[in-house]
């Protein structure tokens, strides 16, 4: 079994300790926190995670400004993304997708099965890169 | 105010610009600033919403109008007075005729007295008794005294021969000529009557005279004739003492027209016929008057007499130029009274116009300040009309203040309050999200506490962690009603519209629940008889439904019922959840959608709510167009209803299946849509791949029939793209192709669900028999749907969820899967790809029925599906407990488009 590498963006240091810990209940899991968008930045160029949990909500840089960020560079254009922002409409889950994430967590999130959400959403992108992935496969 | 805006005219109107604006007065271009600046006042818009004036001319001015008034005055006096003048000319004409003709006949009479006179001093000279005796000396001597007394040139006497006997003017015993007109004795011895001659050459005179000639009568015997010879200048008298006005020419005339006396030139015109038009007027009429010209050539006006004794008549003429001299000048003095009463009347107008139309125009600035809302100064005018619109203006400015003041008050009002309501919504959002964070933090903290086995911890301190937990998430759904409900009052949802099928959206509210009603419970049953669909956001309606079936679940009493119902109410569909619980109570009922509001049950019920899902739901309920309400269901319990407003369903016009066939060949088109519509269908036709598209992503039809030679792309790629449009998914799609070979080699390397395939030559009947058959093939009752999976558990998941809609042939194995398959009539396969030591995959070349038509298939795989084989199937999805919800989303919206498809064929039929 290979560790999984999880990258996890918030700028509220309480919910990095509790995703920290949650995700912390899969023994494959190794979880690193940023408190800034331009920290995840230098991290996941430096880590290279399996996926990236983003919150949107972040002063300075947010979410999709991040997101933005790391598809440019060509070291993260390929690592899969899933923002977690409070209760969002169908609408804005398009307009995530639409960005290039590969999902979207609701916050408050039950940490129990937090675990589980960031596997399944492993396992789509997996299935189905996004836009962007596709756009960096040479030809 | 509305003539000025009239004059104003806006862009648009038809003129062009530049020129005409150029000449607009000052104020009418400021007018225009005004009226856009001032527009939201009511009396200016009225104003501005007349229609333009398409042919536009300038009206006339004051001064115009006043000018063309006295023109319209002048004129007609001046046609009066041209009649006058008429009249008068010809009465004076008139007049002076007559009295000319009087003063010829005056004339006449005094030549015929003299005349007379003459004839009488010869009659007593022929009484002579000198001339009985023979005594002609003495008779000569007696007449020579006689003619010396008389103004007679001289006296003859002769006998009937016409030898003169005696003549005073020889002396007596010297020889004598013969008569010197012979005519005239003879008339004298024929008559026996005193005869006047014409002018004649007196050949001893030597001189034009006429002569008055008397018979001497002896015993009843004409002796001899007496004469006595006058020269005309004595006649000449008579017309001096006349004293006729100098440049009038009178004239005597002979019995033959010739001219005996003459005022002017006489020497020169005596014995000369007169002019031809009067001698020949002179013959006819005894008196009488005629335009004609003297022997001289001068123009006149001729009047004349004739005497009925004589024959000789007098002419006077009047120069043309005297006669008509005083009518000239009369209308002279005419014209010149007539322009200087013109000139004078203008003057007067243009004076008067003047002074109108400034104070007209010093209206203008009153008026154009009350347009800006500044205070009008009212001029005074010494016109009454004017003073009065002046005062006119200033009480608009009045009412128009008075207005304006009260609405900016009240929108100062609405602002007020616009502003404290956006201050709240604000306020409330950011305090939503700021508790938002924190409540993530509390929640999951005391969710991994409550889930940590600490065997130092005692049973109240877990009770007490239990308590913060569902406490913290009870916080956690009340902040997100807040928010909700903030959104729907700020108007920030927007509701995204569009087509929902009811049945599917109940399932998926059902299945959401299931896991509440089996902590309560409670068991959930839908029962959707709607054949329709209505027009809704369906994330905003499943949040209805998804209140309503959770209130249910609450108030079910253990093991009770709770079911959904849709079904078609009139014009509406109706959703309807039906609990058994308790019922409304009287005291609640008027207050049960208001925020906050909860009856009175126990507290444990309570706890559970934050009062406001009802107030939300039929918010939304609203803004979808629709109705709640609730009623006590017959047995206890209570029944929640939404009423919706329903949709047609698209795929059919009036009844008829409606089909879409995308041909490029016009005329093929043509013939070929004859024959569906005779058929019974709807047909729309297209004949570009572009408009085929644009045609099925605005309307679902019932089947769609592909040119594979169409213009601006191959049929193959349109059908890929007719595929990927959501209501298309499963369309019937019927190949219409001259070259079949290449069409089908295509159609196969990428199976695109096509449910039938006609090669051409067109042949109708044939056509007519396939597409029939097509639409027959998915309207099986019940669909069958084959299930390859090696997971009993994934097996029995899948049946289940589809038992109500379709019998599900499960296989564990490839063999048993071809065995379904022989066995024929599947709508559906849902495949595994990854068996135990096989692969679904080797079953997809397979799915054909028994006519060879390819099956739609569903790939359900831990790995994602190869490129070649993701084309090959309807959709890929990855296997996980958690996606198990959209595989059933995807396998409902198949069923959902057979069963759409059914029930069709079925009223069809």
């Amino acid at each position: 079994m290979t560790p999984v590498r999880i990258l996890h963006v918030d700028d509220e240091q309480d919910i990095r300790e509790i995703v920290e810990l949650s995700l912390g209940l899969d023994p494959q899991f190794t979880v690193r926190s940023c408190g800034c968008g331009e920290d995840a930045l230098v991290a996941a160029a430096d880590w290279s995670p399996d996926l990236i949990l983003c919150d949107v909500m972040m002063p300075v840089m947010d979410g999709p400004a991040t997101l933005a960020r790391l598809r440019d560079n060509p070291l993260t254009a390929n690592i899969p993304l899933v923002f977690m922002t409070a209760r969002l409409q169908v609408r804005e889950l398009e307009h995530f997708k639409s960005l290039g994430a590969t999902g979207v967590i609701a916050k408050p999130f039950d940490p129990m099965t937090l675990a589980q959400s960031v596997r399944d959403h492993l396992r789509s992108a997996e299935l189905a890169p996004p836009v962007a992935h596709l756009a960096h496969c040479p030809p | 105010m509305p003539q000025i805006l009239r004059n104003a005219h806006w862009p648009g109107n038809g003129l062009p610009h530049g020129r005409d604006v150029n000449y607009l007065p000052a104020f009418v271009t400021s007018f225009r600033g005004l009226v856009k600046a001032r527009k939201d006042l009511g009396i200016i818009q009225m104003a501005v919403m007349r229609p333009p004036f398409r042919s536009w001319r300038r009206p006339p001015t004051i001064r115009q109008t006043l000018i063309w008034m006295v023109v319209a005055c002048v004129l007609p006096g001046w046609v009066g007075m041209a009649a006058l003048f008429q009249n008068v000319y010809a009465g004076e004409r008139e007049r002076a005729v007559q009295t000319t003709i009087l003063t010829a006949r005056a004339l006449v009479t005094a030549v015929d007295r003299d005349l007379a006179q003459t004839m009488t001093t010869l009659e007593v000279l022929a009484t002579s008794t000198k001339l009985p005796s023979g005594d002609f000396a003495s008779f000569h001597h007696k007449a020579s005294s006689l003619v010396q007394g008389l103004s007679g040139v001289n006296i003859v006497l002769s006998d009937e021969s016409g030898q003169q006997i005696v003549n005073t003017l020889v002396p007596f015993g010297e020889p004598l000529p013969p008569h010197g007109n012979p005519e005239n004795l003879r008339r004298v011895f024929a008559t026996g009557m005193p005869v006047i001659s014409d002018l004649f050459y007196g050949p001893v005179a030597k001189k034009h005279l006429v002569a008055v000639e008397v018979p001497v009568v002896h015993d009843g015997k004409i002796k001899y004739g007496l004469a006595m010879g006058l020269i005309p200048e004595r006649l000449d008298e008579i017309l001096k003492r006349q004293q006729l006005p100098p440049g009038w020419i009178a004239a005597i005339f002979d019995a033959s027209g010739n001219i005996v006396a003459r005022t002017h030139k006489p020497s020169e015109f005596v014995g000369h016929r007169g002019a031809p038009a009067l001698v020949d007027m002179m013959a006819r009429q005894t008196s009488g008057f005629v335009e004609t010209r003297t022997l001289e050539g001068i123009p006149v006006y001729s009047a004349f007499s004739r005497s009925e004794v004589s024959n000789w008549a007098v002419a006077i003429g009047v120069p043309s130029a005297e006669m008509n001299g005083n009518l000239g000048k009369f209308l002279v003095l005419s014209c010149i009274g007539g322009i200087l009463v013109l000139i004078t009347g203008i003057g007067l107008a243009g004076y008067h116009s003047k002074r109108i139309s400034s104070a007209v125009q010093d209206l203008v600035a009153p008026a154009t300040a009350v347009g800006r809302g500044e205070v009008p100064v009212i001029p005074h005018s010494n016109i009454r009309e004017i003073d009065e619109v002046a005062h006119g203006i200033d009480e608009a400015f009045h009412v128009l203040q008075r207005r304006t003041d009260e609405r900016d008050s009240v929108a100062r009002e609405k602002d007020a309050v616009e502003i404290a309501a956006r201050i709240k919504s604000e306020f409330i959002g950011t305090v939503s999200h700021e508790l938002r964070t924190p409540l993530t933090a509390i929640a999951a903290s005391l969710r991994l506490l409550e889930a940590s086995k600490d065997g130092a911890r005692s049973a109240a301190t877990d009770r007490l962690i239990s308590i913060a937990h569902a406490n913290s998430l009870r916080l956690v759904r009340l902040v997100n009603d807040i928010l909700d409900v903030e959104k729907l009052d700020a108007g920030k949802v927007v509701f995204d519209m569009r087509r929902v099928d009811i049945r599917s959206l109940l399932e998926q509210a059902i299945e959401a629940h299931r896991a509440l009603a089996e902590n309560c419970g409670a068991n959930l049953r839908l029962q959707c008889a709607s054949m329709h669909d209505v027009r809704a956001d369906p994330d905003r309606l499943m949040q209805v439904a998804s209140n309503l079936l959770s209130n249910a679940i609450k108030f079910s009493p253990s093991a009770a019922e709770v079911v959904v119902t849709g079904e078609d109410c009139g014009d509406k569909v109706r959703i309807s959840v039906r609990d058994h619980g308790p019922g409304i109570p009287e005291n609640f009922r008027g207050r049960i959608f208001e925020k906050f509001a909860q009856a009175d049950t126990s507290a444990a019920r309570r706890k559970t709510g934050t009062g406001l899902g009802l107030s939300i739901a039929q918010e939304i309920v609203k803004r979808l167009g629709g109705n709640i309400g609730f009623e006590a269901a017959p047995g206890g319990g209570t029944v929640f209803f939404v009423d919706l407003p329903r949709l047609e369903r698209l795929d059919r016009v009036d009844g008829s299946p409606r089909l879409l066939l995308c041909e490029r060949d016009a005329s093929v088109a043509d013939t070929m849509c004859e024959r569906f519509r005779e058929a019974g269908f709807a047909v729309d036709c297209s004949q570009t791949a572009g408009e085929a598209v644009s045609r099925a992503q605005a309307a679902d039809y019932a089947g769609i029939l592909v040119d594979m030679n169409l213009s601006d792309g191959d049929g193959v790629s349109l059908i890929q793209e007719l595929r990927e449009l959501p209501q298309h998914g499963d369309t019937p799609i019927i190949i219409v192709s001259a070259n079949p070979g290449r069409g089908r080699r295509d159609l196969r390397s990428s199976s695109l669900n096509i449910l039938d395939w006609i090669a051409g030559p067109f042949d109708e009947h044939h056509l007519m028999e396939r597409i029939t058959k097509a639409m027959r093939r998915v309207a099986h009752r019940p669909a069958r749907v084959l299930h390859l999976d090696d997971d009993p558990l994934t097996l029995f998941v899948v049946a289940k969820a589809l038992d109500a809609d379709a019998i599900v042939v499960s296989a564990t194995t490839l063999e048993a899967a071809r065995q379904a398959l022989a066995a024929g009539d599947l709508d559906l396969a849902i495949v595994d790809l990854e068996l135990n030591g096989s692969s679904g995959a080797d079953l997809l070349p397979d799915l054909h029925d028994s006519a060879g038509q390819p099956i739609p298939a569903v790939v359900y795989s831990m790995s994602e599906a190869k490129a070649a084989r993701a084309d090959e199937v309807r959709t890929a999805l990855a296997k996980s407990r958690n996606s198990v919800d959209d595989l059933i989303a995807v396998l409902r919206t198949c069923m959902a488009g057979s069963r759409s498809r059914r029930s069709d064929q079925e009223e069809a039929a």
